[in-house]
């Protein structure tokens, strides 16, 4: 009876073993790469830059490709961009359908966005993971797999319109010893200059760390003789502010005014004339002369409405103001 | 007792192994399955040019096609007009034979036949243009002669070190 017991323990083992070993060369299990911890360690750590963790065709692996696509805030994100992209790259509206560029088209969502307005469009990206998770997805357009900083590669002025979602921000790091990353900024935008047709516009969505990144992709960008300017939308929250560089090719000259939403709160600094007019969000503001009164008597009705004016600003849901705003409640509330 | 044992590993070792053999075949079934993808159509190939460093003449790309195939797409003449000022029409042909398919007549014809009534001109166009999908080969520089491998439909054009 035990030796029996033991044999059949002995018997489960190798065929656990080779179960895992058949699935892992399948790829099919997702729970098996969970096993590197060090590297979600890190990802803890530093989640909100990962141009500081590793190169893009690594960071993007099989298994964060998987998890990127299948974030449902990232893929609403995603869509929201691309629309605003879309909008902001004002194509002429007689319903022909352009061909367009999505550059760092990752898994594709951004492309969707492009095929769901009826446009055909190519799309390129570094990591092959993520463009296999694309190719899954059935997208309607085509995939490159190609490095932005090494020059496009495409022909003079074919390309109708670019856009592209938080993909620019990884050209600012040097990944490999022979990256330069002016010189990459340089051949993109150099050869993304050539392909544009006359007139088109190309709209990237950033996520620059610092100013000095902000004014190095501009300054390459007006190098390669670009013009246009940076819209911001929501300027005044930290969570929803997003920022768009949209250049122009050309002698097209309408202004970027024209194509902003109604709903939508964006300034844009403006360099047509060849200058970078950049300025940073955190100016010194003056100190606010504290009332003693004032604070002795509580928030008055002019400082509620004071704060709910600030959070409409943010782009957040308030209530309208009206007679009963901040009125004095009965002393049990 | 003991030759029972051993006859009875064999039976659960075969067992365990043929189970595992399927569940790798059925995955390996659905990826094929799941490769019948698109990507990689004339349309992008018209205008992809080689950028390898000192290139002056990397256009067009010849194809080396392992798999074509084909998948429908709607017919819009509208973007068929708008892209036929782009395309470099002998490219297109060269391309189009290489994948298989010679309906394209070999000179440019000129616009007029765009707009005609007739609409096999565009018909033929579209089908070139949109529906034959290289899935599996080789886009190969007409310079150099170095080769950009397409898998899934997808061209692998990262260059190396030094041909930037």
């Amino acid at each position: 009876e035990i030796q029996r017991r033991s044999f059949l323990v002995l018997l489960l083992l190798p065929s656990a073993a080779f179960l895992s070993l058949s699935l892992s060369l399948t790829n099919s299990v997702p729970v098996l790469q969970s096993f590197r911890i060090g590297t979600a360690l890190k990802r803890f750590i530093m989640s909100s830059r990962p141009e500081l963790l590793a190169p893009p065709e690594i960071f993007y692996d099989e298994s964060e490709a998987r998890k990127y696509t299948s974030s449902s805030r990232i893929v609403q994100i995603q869509a929201e961009l691309s629309e605003r992209a879309l909008e902001l790259l004002a194509l002429p509206e007689d319903g022909v359908p352009r061909f367009l560029l999505d550059i760092g088209c990752g898994s594709g969502l951004s492309g969707e966005t492009i095929s769901e307005n009826g446009h055909q469009w190519i799309g390129l990206d570094i990591s092959a993971s993520m463009l296999n998770v694309a190719v899954e997805r059935e997208v309607e357009g085509d995939l490159l797999l190609s490095d932005m900083g090494q020059g496009l590669g495409l022909r003079a002025g074919v390309i109708d319109g670019a856009i592209s979602i938080s993909a620019v921000q990884w050209l600012c790091n040097a990944d490999k010893s022979s990256h330069e990353p002016r010189l990459r900024l340089k051949a993109f935008f150099g050869s993304l200059y050539r392909c544009l047709s006359r007139g088109a516009r190309a709209v990237f969505q950033v996520y620059p760390e610092n100013l000095a990144q902000r004014e190095l992709i501009l300054k390459q960008a007006l190098q390669a003789g670009f013009g246009g300017g940076l819209v911001v939308d929501y300027p005044h929250s930290t969570k929803k502010k997003k920022e768009f560089l949209v250049l122009t090719c050309g002698s097209v000259p309408t202004s970027i005014e024209d194509s902003c939403s109604e709903d939508d709160d964006s300034e844009d600094d403006d360099s047509e004339d060849g200058k970078i007019g950049v300025s940073d969000r955190n100016r010194p503001r003056k100190r606010q002369r504290t009332n003693e009164k004032r604070k002795g008597k509580g928030k008055g009705r002019e400082w509620v409405l004071k704060k709910k004016e600030q959070s409409r600003r943010k782009g957040n849901d308030v209530p309208h103001d009206s007679k009963y705003t901040a009125r004095k409640r009965k002393s049990r509330f | 007792p003991k030759t029972l044992g051993r006859i009875n590993i064999l039976y659960v070792f075969f067992f365990t192994w043929f189970g595992c053999s399927s569940l790798h075949l059925l995955d390996l079934a659905r990826e094929e399955r799941e490769r019948e993808e698109r990507e990689m159509r004339l349309i992008t190939h018209n205008m992809l040019s080689c950028n390898i460093k000192g290139v002056t003449n990397g256009f067009p790309l010849k194809i080396e096609s392992v798999k074509v195939i084909e998948k429908e797409v709607d017919f819009n003449p509208d973007f068929l007009r708008h892209m036929f000022a782009k395309i470099e029409w002998k490219a297109l042909v060269e391309g189009a034979r290489s994948m298989g398919y010679a309906e394209l007549p070999e000179d440019s014809p000129d616009a007029s036949v765009l707009e005609s009534v007739d609409e096999t001109f565009l018909r033929k166009l579209h089908h070139a243009l949109l529906e034959l999908h290289l899935e599996e080969g080789a886009l190969v520089c007409p310079e150099t002669g170095r080769k950009f491998p397409v898998n899934k439909g997808i061209p692998n054009m990262l260059l190396h070190e030094d041909e930037v």
